[in-house]
């Protein structure tokens, strides 16, 4: 209940700061901006608020409150219980809310000491107003009574335990990539509302001076969070790759695309007065792309074709997330169409031999790459509009686009730097650094030759090479002048080692499939792997089965232990086992061992018993085994009605001793499927499993079929060449954002676009009187 | 104005394009049927044939059973790849890939399986 409160009370919040805000900077009456101040702090208190009473219930049990039941439970360690805040969408939505309250708070210090509080502040309570609505709707305060009306749930109703987190999220970079990535969402609304709050007061330039540093720290907190993202998947989710262009990460990348374009167009602005239109469009995109990344994968509309599973928020929220949408695509469009005319008129044509040209290419290209991405992961969108089936999109379709734009970003990434402002001496230029084509060219053509002639790849490889050149060129001779303003540079050098990387490490990776029972061993590549031992680990916690295989990987006399996971969990009812890989790191490459399947070969010919019968067991003559009784007293399987265990009381007499055990199997209602807990046979290194159960008119009638077979680790071993290169480009990427935001080249927007301004307002002001 | 002729043009003539590659990197979702006519890389979602023999051989890490499409057409399926661990439990099954003779060689098993992965009512109270 008090959850509920706060949230209303944040709502109301957010509403009275909005209109008195607006209000506010239309009139300039101080008792407004009293008014608007109360809501504008009282929202950001309550959002405060809100957020620590939701994680005093995570920490407290509170298993009555429908979120933290789902998400969370008594097991987990403290750090993933923190996670739970935001483990499921209620919460995602809610971290968004507190980021951006606690942005919020320095925002409003940011705009009271340079501009005015009223228009930026009262868009941004606004972004919060809708928020906060949909945190009505999709509350994590909701009870289970609540959650469940059908269910004849009792008011305050406690269960003993909540779900839990979905293993594979079981890993602390849950919590890590969440938070970064959502300030970095977050962080995109600032540069919005100076743009639209700039238009709106005929301001074409100086909400550029505001936005840059916002832009900037935007883009390398999103880029961070985004490649966190990347590495969690293939550091710990095993899915082979950091970048599989699924919707999920494409849907992170498209703002990225968008902020990083008006990181390059505001410079041109603030050099020349130019791009103004494309300024505001696109700080207005970068913005609109956070809530479409939200609305394609909170909404449900792409579940069929995304390896990340997605959960309908219903219908409400469904549509609350498309009219928050429809209104932050109008409004700046308004604004667009409405200030037209009444721009200042800025001769801004670049000559096509100056550095400004250049940097407008490349924040076309990557817009260019944005449009494109944002069409091949919204055709399942359009496809539904027109009717028509829903097609997964290969990723080749993404790789096939990004190639070309890819060597063409390189290469303005690289002769860029040729140029200088204004205006180039091209020949001069190129004349004067004909080595770095020179030896990016050879590197080019030896790749090509070593690559089977693939000269796409081996163009792509000229490219970032040349890049690779000149930006470290440049990065030596600006700081030997003292000179730290390298922030682009060191992105630019990011970006080229990055796509380096990621060539190397996709082109040339290898992947064979190795088969290990308990001390066998098998040959990939030039290692040897080994399965030396099978360790249970996180024994205390009953929920699951969690096992270590130790594989020692030998090449060379130096022998090292991966320890790959593979583990079953109380969540999915024990059905299918989740696994995680494990990583040697070598200077030339990752050797990633990532486990497919735990399978049973087949030992001995299967065999078939009816109760109270004894048979010759495969393995000797002498030794027998008898099948003594059906076992139905554990039916039941975690809380899961459709499952139950089905077991068998066998006798062993093996050199001359007897032993009794029991045998199950996993009989699964919905599917009729029959899935058997292998154990090890008394004694011996292989495992029986009751794998077939025939059913006659009666139980002494029926037969039940016996396998034998050992354990098999099935994995896959891939061979991943300077891997470690994209992880360095990335942070070389961000890295370079950050040192912009404290060395910029800080030069004021020229003073003919500023008057123009000036001369427009007045103009219209004494039109109006 | 003239700017914004050519400008609009060039979108329209990226936007074009862009649509013909959607259809030859799309998968398409279809039947044993279909697949077999066209020989493209498709989808086929269907169920295992459990009574068919099926099985792994461990030296060319192919995994062959028999499945039945949602138009009760049943086809070998080879798979490059060992069994799914959910093979056994999953309800039905996508499998991604291309026919050639009378096989369908496939390189993706995605399983979709009955997993509790949503709460419902009937787990609150035991």
């Amino acid at each position: 209940m008090f959850g509920k409160i706060i949230i209303y009370l944040a709502s109301a919040g957010w509403l009275l700061s909005f209109l008195f805000y607006l209000f506010y900077d239309k009139t300039r009456n101080e008792k407004l901006l009293k008014f608007a101040r109360f809501g504008y702090i009282g929202g950001i208190t309550s959002i405060l608020i809100a957020s620590f009473f939701l994680l005093f219930n995570i920490f407290s049990h509170n298993f009555q409150l429908t979120y933290v039941w789902s998400y969370s439970s008594k097991k987990l360690p403290f750090l993933l219980q923190f996670s739970t805040f935001y483990a499921g969408q209620e919460g995602s939505f809610m971290l968004w809310a507190l980021w951006l309250s606690i942005i919020g708070i320095f925002l409003f210090f940011f705009v009271k000491n340079r501009v005015s509080e009223g228009f930026p502040l009262a868009f941004y309570s606004l972004v919060l107003l809708f928020i906060t609505i949909i945190l009505i709707f999709k509350s994590p305060f909701a009870d289970l009574w609540e959650s469940f009306p059908g269910g004849n749930i009792p008011k305050d109703f406690m269960p003993e335990d909540g779900r839990g987190l979905n293993p594979i999220l079981e890993n602390y970079w849950i919590a890590i990539h969440p938070p970064i990535l959502f300030l970095g969402y977050s962080l995109l609304t600032v540069p919005f509302v100076f743009a639209i709050s700039g238009w709106l007061k005929k301001d074409y330039s100086s909400w550029i001076q505001h936005t840059t540093k916002w832009a900037l720290f935007g883009a390398g907190v999103l880029g961070l969070g985004i490649m966190l993202g990347g590495f969690w998947a293939y550091e710990t989710l095993g899915w082979g790759g950091f970048w599989g262009w699924d919707p999920v990460e494409n849907s992170s990348l498209i703002p990225w695309l968008f902020v990083t374009a008006l990181v390059h167009t505001l410079i041109l602005q603030r050099l020349n007065g130019g791009l103004v239109r494309t300024n505001f469009v696109l700080a207005s995109l970068s913005f609109i792309a956070v809530l479409y990344a939200t609305y394609l994968t909170r909404s449900g509309v792409l579940s069929d074709t995304s390896v990340h599973s997605f959960v309908d928020p219903g219908k409400v929220v469904n549509v609350l997330l498309l009219i928050f949408q429809g209104i932050f695509v109008v409004f700046p469009a308004i604004i667009f169409f409405a200030r037209l005319k009444n721009l200042p008129k800025i001769k801004s044509s670049y000559k096509l031999n100056s550095r400004e040209f250049l940097t407008v290419l490349g924040a076309l290209l990557l817009i260019v790459s944005a449009v494109i991405i944002i069409l091949g992961t919204s055709l399942p969108i359009f496809q539904g509009w027109v009717g028509l089936k829903k097609i997964a999109l290969d990723p080749h379709f993404y790789n096939q686009w990004m190639l070309p734009i890819a060597i063409l970003i390189l290469l303005l990434n690289a002769i860029s730097l040729y140029f200088a402002w204004k205006t180039t001496d091209i020949k001069t230029a190129f004349k004067s650094n004909i080595w770095d084509l020179i030896i990016a060219f050879v590197v080019g053509v030896v790749f090509t030759i070593f690559n089977n002639k693939n000269f796409a790849f081996g163009f792509l490889i000229f490219s970032s090479f040349f890049s690779l050149i000149v930006n470290i060129k440049y990065i030596v001779r600006k700081i030997r002048q003292k000179n730290l303003r390298v922030g682009a540079f060191v992105s630019h050098l990011g970006i080229a080692i990055l796509i380096v990387g990621s060539m190397l490490s996709g082109g040339f990776e290898q992947t064979r499939t190795i088969h290990l029972i308990e001390g066998g061993k098998a040959n990939a590549f030039d290692y040897q792997f080994e399965l030396v031992s099978k360790e249970q680990i996180e024994k205390h916690l009953s929920d699951r089965e969690k096992y270590q295989y130790h594989i020692k990987i030998a090449s060379n006399g130096s022998n090292s232990i991966l320890k790959p996971i593979v583990y079953w969990s109380e969540f999915n009812n024990f059905e299918q086992p989740f696994f995680e890989p494990d990583i040697k790191t070598y200077v030339s490459k990752d050797v990633y061992v990532s486990p497919k399947s735990i399978s049973f070969n087949d030992f001995f010919t299967p065999i078939t018993l009816q109760k109270g019968k004894k048979i010759q067991a495969p393995w000797a003559e002498k030794d027998s085994i008898e099948f003594v009784s059906y076992d139905m007293s554990s039916m039941h399987v975690g809380t899961n009605t459709d499952h139950f265990m089905f077991g068998l009381l066998l006798k062993y007499t093996i050199d001359g001793k007897e032993f009794d055990d029991n045998v199950y199997s996993i009989l699964n209602m919905k599917t009729n499927s029959f899935s058997p807990v292998w154990r090890r046979v008394p004694t011996k290194d292989f495992a029986i499993g009751f794998t077939k159960f025939e059913p006659a008119e009666n139980l002494e009638q029926s037969s039940i079929q016996l396998s034998f077979g050992q354990e098999m680790f099935v994995a896959d071993v891939t061979i991943k060449p300077f891997i470690w290169l994209v992880w360095l480009g990335v942070v070389f990427i961000v890295v370079g954002f950050f040192i912009s935001i404290t060395k910029y080249r800080k030069q004021p927007a020229p003073k003919p676009s500023l008057r123009e301004v000036d001369k427009e307002v007045t103009l219209e002001e004494t039109q109006n009187k | 104005m003239k700017k914004y002729i050519v400008a609009g043009l060039l979108s329209v003539v990226f936007l074009v394009v862009i649509l013909f590659s959607f259809n030859k990197s799309s998968i398409e979702y279809t039947d044993f049927k279909t697949a077999s006519e066209i020989g493209k890389r498709v989808q086929v979602v269907g169920s295992w044939v459990r009574e068919k023999p099926s099985d792994y051989k461990i030296e060319s890490n192919l995994f062959s059973f028999y499945m039945k499409d949602k138009k009760g057409k049943e086809m070998k399926v080879v798979h490059n790849g060992p069994q799914p661990n959910n093979f056994s439990i999953a309800k039905e099954f996508v499998v991604q890939g291309y026919v050639k003779g009378s096989v369908f060689y496939s390189n993706q098993i995605i399983t979709k399986c009955p997993s509790k992965y949503e709460g419902e009512v009937e787990d609150i109270i035991k």
